[in-house]
């Protein structure tokens, strides 16, 4: 498969982000001097407690949320509110109910006023390429929750935005469905390669995907630990270097008393 | 079965009721001047089919043109609400107070300013009709979940289409049972003008509507036509009700197969 217009690479850079919300009149510090670096076509990883400020922290990168301090380089170029080449994918499916499963992975082409027929011919193309042919004309009420998943993904790739911000995507799934998603992801990626900086609380999804996973700690998050990870795909959890490599992040995890999340 | 059920069963108690009606009046046991059998309302329905359907269509010109005009207005004004939020804490509580007062009041008024033609009745149709969409419309295009807003804005949306691509179809369903019970109201609302309204000429005889015809004829002893005209009105009601009721199932059918 291929896209009409190339993605181009992106390279994302956070140095020294922090980000406090107000509440109850009192300031509460989310993100406290944050540095991380997504280089192009990387799959970058962030796990840590819950609440901690990984939603935060996407949000920020994607322009959702100003940060306090510190600055975001995408490409090397400063931003402030963050709207550029980015696509960012909420843990829900937020697929629109009135809309078939085809019409909602067209949004981002229809919003950006591009032209429908191309995007269209990709998006079935995309349909069959994700085990989804036959389910363009069906409602998402109609879809199961993977599937659901697998619509917001075309919809989210559709947009062509180079840096991908998937937060917790494969959460709500159970551990089959979630391993099937891994193997969807990893072949669009290849694929596409597109850079992706995403959020989970399952460390071997973390593992299984990511080059560099960024371990949080709890609120107000700092970057704990930056870890490589450097096992050719496709990974194996049950190879020796896996496990080392899964116990060496479980550790950091777990440094402090908290639940992961 | 269960389609049996669910009209059988009211069908047959209707019909029992008119049966016992029937007997009740053919023995004597209600005087005929305080309530025409069934039967004398049936004949008057045929009688009298022309006069009838002449001042259902004026009814139903009143209905649809106050629906109209609720619903255009309606529908601006929600949305005006929804957005400006001066206008809001302007006129939001005062809109949400005045739902009590009982509109209909004030089509004397109305008769006393624009006469005793057409517009007044338009107007108290117009009037009552209009609170629910307005209110349906904004609370409806406040009930959006924030994500969906968001999803859109980190897409580049702009305001207008995130009105048009998610906060319009969300509120739809609110929207729509707002103009049902418009629907509803509108006929109240044209109704209670020609019961105080006037007539104009025709061939066919007097034609002021419904609500115009069934006073007259009360006022003139004439019960089986009174009733008459209020089966037919309760048919206009109800068939306006199935239209609005067809509408929402067209634009609604993605909620159709949730339910599925
Ligand atoms: N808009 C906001 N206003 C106030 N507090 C917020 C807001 N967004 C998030 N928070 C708080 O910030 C903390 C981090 O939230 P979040 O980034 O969603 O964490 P995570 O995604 O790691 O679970 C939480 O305590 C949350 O309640
Ligand atoms: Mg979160």
């Amino acid at each position: 498969m291929k896209l009409a217009r190339p993605i181009d690479k992106t390279h994302l850079q956070l140095s020294q982000v922090s980000k406090s919300f107000l509440r109850e009149g009192h300031p509460l510090p989310v993100l406290d001097r944050i540095s991380l670096t997504v280089n192009p076509e990387e799959l970058v990883a962030l796990v840590g407690p819950s609440g901690c400020g990984k939603t935060t922290l996407l949000q920020i990168v994607s322009g959702l949320v100003i940060p306090d301090a510190g600055e975001i380089f995408l490409n090397d170029a400063r931003v402030s509110d963050g709207r550029g080449p980015v696509a960012y994918m909420q843990q829900k499916d937020l697929l629109l109910p009135w809309r078939k499963a085809l019409a909602n992975t067209l949004l981002g082409p229809e919003i950006a006023g591009e032209d429908l027929r191309t995007a269209q011919t990709e998006a079935r193309q995309l349909f069959v390429d994700f085990g989804l042919s036959g389910f363009e004309q069906v409602y998402p009420a109609q879809l199961s929750g993977g599937m659901r998943q697998r619509v917001a993904l075309i919809r989210t790739l559709l947009c062509r935005k180079s840096l991908l911000l998937l937060d917790e995507p494969f959460g709500a799934l159970d551990a089959f469905t979630r391993r099937q998603m891994h193997d969807w992801l990893l072949r669009a990626w290849q694929e596409f390669r597109f850079t992706a900086l995403f959020v989970t609380h399952d460390v071997e999804e973390a593992l299984l995907l990511a080059d560099r996973v960024y371990v949080l700690s709890a609120r107000p998050a700092q970057v704990k630990a930056a870890i490589e990870v450097k096992l050719a795909r496709p990974r194996v959890p049950t190879e020796r270097e896996f496990v080392g490599q899964k116990a060496q992040l479980l550790t950091w995890l777990n440094q402090e008393p908290e639940e992961e999340g | 079965m269960a389609r049996y059920r669910e009209f059988g069963m009211p069908t047959l108690f209707l019909l029992s009721l008119a049966l016992i009606w029937e007997i009740a009046v053919r023995t004597g046991q209600i005087a005929t001047y305080l309530l025409p059998a069934p039967s004398a309302i049936g004949s008057a329905m045929l009688l009298y089919r022309s006069l009838l359907v002449q001042n259902t269509l004026a009814t139903l010109q009143s209905v649809g043109f106050g629906l109209l005009l609720a619903l255009s207005t309606g529908l601006i004004l929600g949305i005006a609400l929804f957005y400006w939020p001066l206008l809001k804490s302007t006129l939001y509580p005062l809109l949400i107070a005045s739902r009590n007062i009982p509109y209909y009041a004030i089509a004397p008024l109305l008769i006393v300013w624009f006469g005793l033609g057409f517009l007044p009745k338009v107007i108290v149709a117009t009037l009552i009709a209009f609170f629910p969409i307005v209110v349906n419309t904004h609370d409806g295009l406040k009930a959006v979940d924030p994500d969906l807003v968001k999803l859109m804005q980190t897409l580049g949306a702009s305001r207008f289409q995130i009105l048009r691509k998610v906060r319009f179809p969300a509120a739809l369903p609110l929207i729509l049972s707002g103009v049902k019970l418009g629907a509803v109201f509108a006929v109240v609302g044209a109704l209670f003008g020609e019961l105080i309204g006037g007539q104009r000429w025709t061939p066919e005889g007097l034609i002021g509507g419904l609500g115009y015809l069934m006073r007259e004829a009360a006022n003139r002893g004439a019960l089986d036509l009174a009733f008459a005209g209020m089966v037919w009105l309760s048919a206009l009601s109800l068939a306006l009700f199935g239209v609005v009721a067809l509408l929402e199932r067209y634009l609604l059918r993605w909620q159709i197969s949730e339910r599925a």
